[in-house]
């Protein structure tokens, strides 16, 4: 499938173990294997989705959580239109991180970027919670997170939901103008899509 | 302690190391390392050795930054007395690594930053064997305080390692938390880089009972 009207590109962030590749790998191969490897780096994954009759490609980059790759990974941030920040509900930790990682996004990546919280680990038993859906949900609000989901990987919970309502409120700032296509805001256009050059307001997006 | 060259804060805030030979005679104080890591190393032997992700989950941000201003000041002589109480295991595997990563001359010096790779790469050393001979002649012509950080580190990981079924921290998985801190290059930055860097680490905590070193 080589047709499509947009690349959109992604990152994922969060805490080391949070399970940042598990979902990616969840969402474009549908498995899960818990006893994957440490993420080196940056590694990244496509997937297509269809919005509004649109073919979509996402291009996600998934990040190292480690303290020890920050500086390779901020380089990725840039034109990125969507940025999952992820933590573990089982760890209360990752979620008190999640206001450092936000201030990371917010300082690399573009002004128009898609802020998506996303609670990982909701297959684990009820007692393990240590961060309730109530208090993320308040503090996306407060810090103006677009949007805020419980996933699991592992079940595939919510997984789905997470990369394509993304894409859906991405594609609605592309369709408001908010967005322009250029490389700083992570949204190509692609190959089918010649004919509607005249979308593209080059220069449009101010830093 | 932080962002100092090792042989500097080794002058004031040093633990030190001991071994036993092969005739069962103990040698203590045989060597010094940083404060800072003894004390981690330590507690993590004792604590960590069935933690899963081990080294993998970070600890928090703020007891981490609270933990290096304990090792970084001389009123609180370097951390000697912290006792551990409050702070979890991966407060303690996060600055521990914080430590190698701050190092202006990582563990194993820029200098011979190359020279290591190329015994990974090098179509050369096709054995086993060669290589581990090959890096015994680099690790030798290591500063000394360099070469027994190094050795106090590999021992430490391959201790880890042989536990791996519980922690899930594998020698590979292992070498790639600590090579930045260990082998890393200011100007080498790619995930392509880092990946050669993690095979050597991955080598040398594999076969570094095979190693000797001079005390």
């Amino acid at each position: 499938m080589s047709s499509y009207n947009y690349i959109i590109k992604y990152i994922i962030v969060g805490d080391s173990g949070v399970g940042k590749s598990c979902l990616l790998i969840q969402f474009t191969d549908k498995r899960f294997n818990a006893g994957r490897e440490l993420t080196i780096g940056v590694e990244f994954g496509t997937r297509f989705i269809s919005v509004d009759d649109k073919q979509i490609k996402l291009q996600i980059w998934d990040t190292a959580g480690q303290e020890s790759f920050r500086s390779i990974t901020q380089s990725y941030y840039r034109g990125a239109a969507g940025a999952l920040l992820v933590y573990d509900i089982s760890r209360r930790e990752s979620f008190e991180h999640i206001s450092t990682w936000l201030a990371d996004v917010r300082r690399h990546a573009n002004p128009h970027t898609t802020i998506v919280l996303v609670g990982n680990k909701s297959d684990l038993d009820e007692s393990k919670r240590q961060v309730t859906s109530e208090e993320a949900e308040r503090f996306a609000k407060e810090n103006g997170i677009a949007l805020f989901l419980e996933t699991s990987a592992k079940s595939a919970s919510n997984v789905e939901e997470v990369f394509v309502k993304t894409a859906e409120n991405v594609y609605e700032k592309i369709k408001s103008g908010e967005f322009t296509s250029n490389e700083t805001s992570g949204i190509r256009l692609g190959p089918v899509q010649k004919s509607s050059l005249s979308e593209e307001t080059q220069g449009g997006a101010c830093c | 302690v932080f962002g100092v060259p090792l042989v500097v804060s080794i002058s004031y805030a040093r633990g030190t190391i001991g071994y036993q030979d092969a005739d069962q005679v103990n040698h203590q104080r045989a060597a010094a390392i940083p404060l800072v890591v003894s004390k981690c190393g330590s507690y993590l032997k004792r604590n960590g050795l069935e933690t899963e992700g081990i080294f993998r989950l970070s600890g928090s941000t703020k007891r981490v930054n609270t933990l290096q201003q304990i090792f970084d000041s001389a009123q609180d002589s370097y951390g000697l007395h912290h006792t551990w109480k409050n702070y979890t295991v991966h407060d303690a595997g996060s600055i521990l690594r914080r430590y190698f990563l701050r190092l202006p001359d990582p563990v194993i010096p820029v200098a011979f930053y190359q020279r290591f790779r190329d015994v990974m790469n090098d179509s050369m050393y096709d054995k086993t064997s060669q290589r581990i001979d090959a890096f015994q002649t680099l690790i030798c012509q290591l500063p000394t305080a360099h070469q027994h950080l190094l050795f106090y580190v590999l021992d430490m990981l391959r201790f880890f390692a042989t536990n791996a079924s519980v922690t899930r921290m594998d020698a590979a998985n292992l070498a790639a938390v600590f090579s930045p801190g260990l082998l890393s290059h200011p100007q080498h930055n790619s995930p392509v880089q880092y990946m050669i860097s993690q095979r050597v680490i991955e080598f040398l905590i594999e076969y570094q009972y095979l190693f000797t070193m001079d005390l």
